[in-house]
């Protein structure tokens, strides 16, 4: 029997006792464990959880909370959440390289609702319907600035699906997408007469389906845009051949249009039936820790001594799910101000909202240092093996998706890291909430190892979460 | 379990009833579920937002008083401090939807926790650190 990874289903046999996980073969631990002088690692998997504070209620499915998540090592230092089950991040389980469809716990986007917006139309059941003669483009459009327009990033390519019918005069539709994120040069006409298409600056097909048409279309994003609608439905006036913004000129024709789907990057439409449901041809699911972004944390159940090593080294496999606030990722220090943070380290999810960043610190006796990916370089939602490398006496360095990002050597004034609790998901399990999904972490204290061994690090965590 | 999400608008005893009402539910150990007011609506009003998985006896009982009854002979020996009038008047501020309001304790059930607190009409208080 085969596991999700495709190898040898060892764990069925080998977690009858729960609190000893085993990985099997190339194992995290083994590879990061010469020359460090700590070592915990973690992995998400059910075996490794409990939902209970006492630990006697495994997580056997997706949603559950995992109030402890136990060391890769049997006797290592385990996460838990000591006092609030709302503050336990949940399990989830997700194709690895990430969920493609847009909207939760449903194949089609709502044709009714406040998610959308009518221009110069009304929309009722279904039926759209042109109603103000002066406007040049009666369009019936996802909204922005709500929570289903994605905040798409640059360059994904989003793929566009859905049912029209043509009703009372209308013969000619249009799929305009967005000029905030699309520029104003991607729209394809439909001729929902002959079933011809005219297609500008993106893919597009047609094809007769229950009494009326399966539009679909697709274009590469070009801008990340905080407002404007990803795409609009439009009545083009008849006019096969009209451009992006068709002339408008009489009012009254109605089309009806529904089961809208919309998918992101180079992948078929992904039948998402509910939050669960996400199982994909080709893509084999995963096991995360999903923090809500809210009030989701977890800590060291004892402290972690990294006294006895002036350097670190952080591997994260995680998935981070939103830019809009800073998050953190993991934090070996309860608080920010630099006094107390001697000898600590943390890694943000994003540092700076705007940059879409990660960023990792470490601090010294006389001050802090800080290396991350760069602005722009890894908007969410992304899956990364995240790296940082910290020398109090030196450098640090920060890796995504096995390549180094940056590396920073302003003086830390030496030292060596402290003893103190270590958090994830909320900075001392008070403020800048993660909103995103981990799915491996290890932390070792001891010289930074050679670069095949950091390689080979990232190799073992990149192989659950497809990352690069 | 279903995903809850909840705004208690940021008043003392609002916080405080909230905050009994989540221990009285096995929701929490320690009454600190709701402790800083990190989100805002339109008009600036804070309040404080929790995320998490309920059960459906959690999510019939939080607005029903008779639910707690027992619960409260048997936890006032563990919680000597306990304030059952603050119980009474979360339970009466809750409401099962949207959007949040001062004076109120509003809830919405997503399995997004960002969609509900977009629903709940709020945006995060910015503190960078």
């Amino acid at each position: 029997m085969l596991n999700v990874y495709g190898r040898p289903d060892v764990f069925g046999g080998m977690l009858a006792v729960n609190d000893t996980p085993v990985d099997p073969g190339d194992s995290l631990m083994e590879i990061l464990r010469p020359g460090s002088v700590k070592l915990v690692g973690y992995r998400a998997e059910p075996a490794q959880w409990y939902q209970d504070l006492a630990a006697t209620l495994p997580v056997t499915a997706p949603g559950q909370p995992i109030r402890v998540w136990t060391n890769l090592e049997a006797g290592g230092i385990r996460f838990i959440q000591p006092t609030n089950a709302d503050f336990a991040p949940v399990s989830r389980l997700w194709p690895r390289t990430g969920r493609h469809n847009l909207f939760n716990r449903q194949t089609e986007v709502p044709t009714v609702g406040a998610s959308w917006g009518v221009t110069g139309g009304t929309m009722v059941d279904g039926i759209l319907t042109e109603n103000t003669a002066s406007s040049a483009h009666n369009t019936f459009a996802l909204g922005s600035n709500n929570a289903w327009s994605p905040n798409l990033p640059i360059g994904v390519r989003v793929y566009l699906s859905m049912w029209v019918k043509a009703e009372a005069d209308t013969t000619v539709a249009q799929i305009a997408f967005g000029a905030t994120y699309f520029g104003t040069g991607s729209f394809v006409n439909f001729d929902l007469v002959s079933g011809e298409v005219s297609a500008t600056g993106c893919n597009a097909s047609m094809v007769p389906e229950a009494g009326g048409w399966r539009l679909k279309a697709d274009a590469v994003t070009t801008a990340t845009a905080a407002s404007g609608a990803p795409f609009a439905l439009c009545l083009a006036d008849n006019n096969f051949a009209a451009g992006r913004v068709p002339a408008y000129a009489g009012m009254g024709r109605q089309l009806e249009w529904g089961k809208v789907q919309v998918a992101l990057s180079d992948r078929p439409y992904q039948n998402v039936i509910s939050a669960n449901e996400v199982y994909q041809a080709g893509v084999p699911p995963i096991w995360w820790a999903y923090f809500d972004g809210v009030d989701d944390w977890m800590q060291s159940e004892t402290p972690l001594d990294l006294t006895g090593s002036d350097q670190v080294s952080v591997f994260a496999g995680a998935r981070k799910l939103s830019d809009a606030a800073q998050g953190t990722l993991v934090e070996f220090s309860p608080n920010a101000p630099l006094a107390a943070n001697r000898g600590s380290f943390l890694l943000r999810a994003p540092q700076i909202p705007a940059q879409l960043d990660y960023q990792f610190f470490c601090y010294g006796e006389e001050g802090g240092a800080s290396a991350g990916s760069g602005s722009g370089s890894l908007p969410a939602p992304d899956a990364a093996v995240i790296t940082g490398l910290g020398n109090l006496s030196g450098a640090v360095s920060f890796r995504a998706n096995g390549t180094l990002r940056a590396t920073s050597s302003p003086a830390m004034g030496g030292g060596v890291f402290k003893e103190d609790t270590l958090y994830i998901g909320r900075r001392g399990g008070l403020s800048l909430p993660l909103n995103g999904m981990v799915q491996s972490l290890a932390v070792r204290g001891g010289p930074i190892p050679d670069v095949t061994t950091i390689e080979a690090a990232e190799a073992n965590i990149n192989e659950r979460l497809g990352a690069y | 379990m279903r995903r809850v999400t909840v705004a208690v608008a940021n008043d003392p005893v609002l916080i405080r009833g909230a905050n009994h009402v989540h221990v009285l539910l096995s929701k929490a150990e320690a009454f600190n579920t709701y402790e800083s007011a990190d989100w805002r609506d339109a008009e600036g009003n804070l309040y404080c937002v929790s995320s998490g998985p309920w059960t459906d006896v959690q999510i019939a009982g939080v607005t029903d008083p008779s639910a707690f009854e027992q619960v409260i002979s048997d936890i006032s020996e563990q919680y000597p401090e306990f304030d059952f009038e603050s119980v009474q008047v979360a339970q009466a501020a809750f409401q099962w939807e949207g959007p949040a309001m001062p004076g109120r304790i509003a809830a919405i059930e997503s399995e997004d926790a960002h969609y509900a607190i977009y629903e709940l009409g709020l945006s995060p208080v910015v503190r960078e650190e």
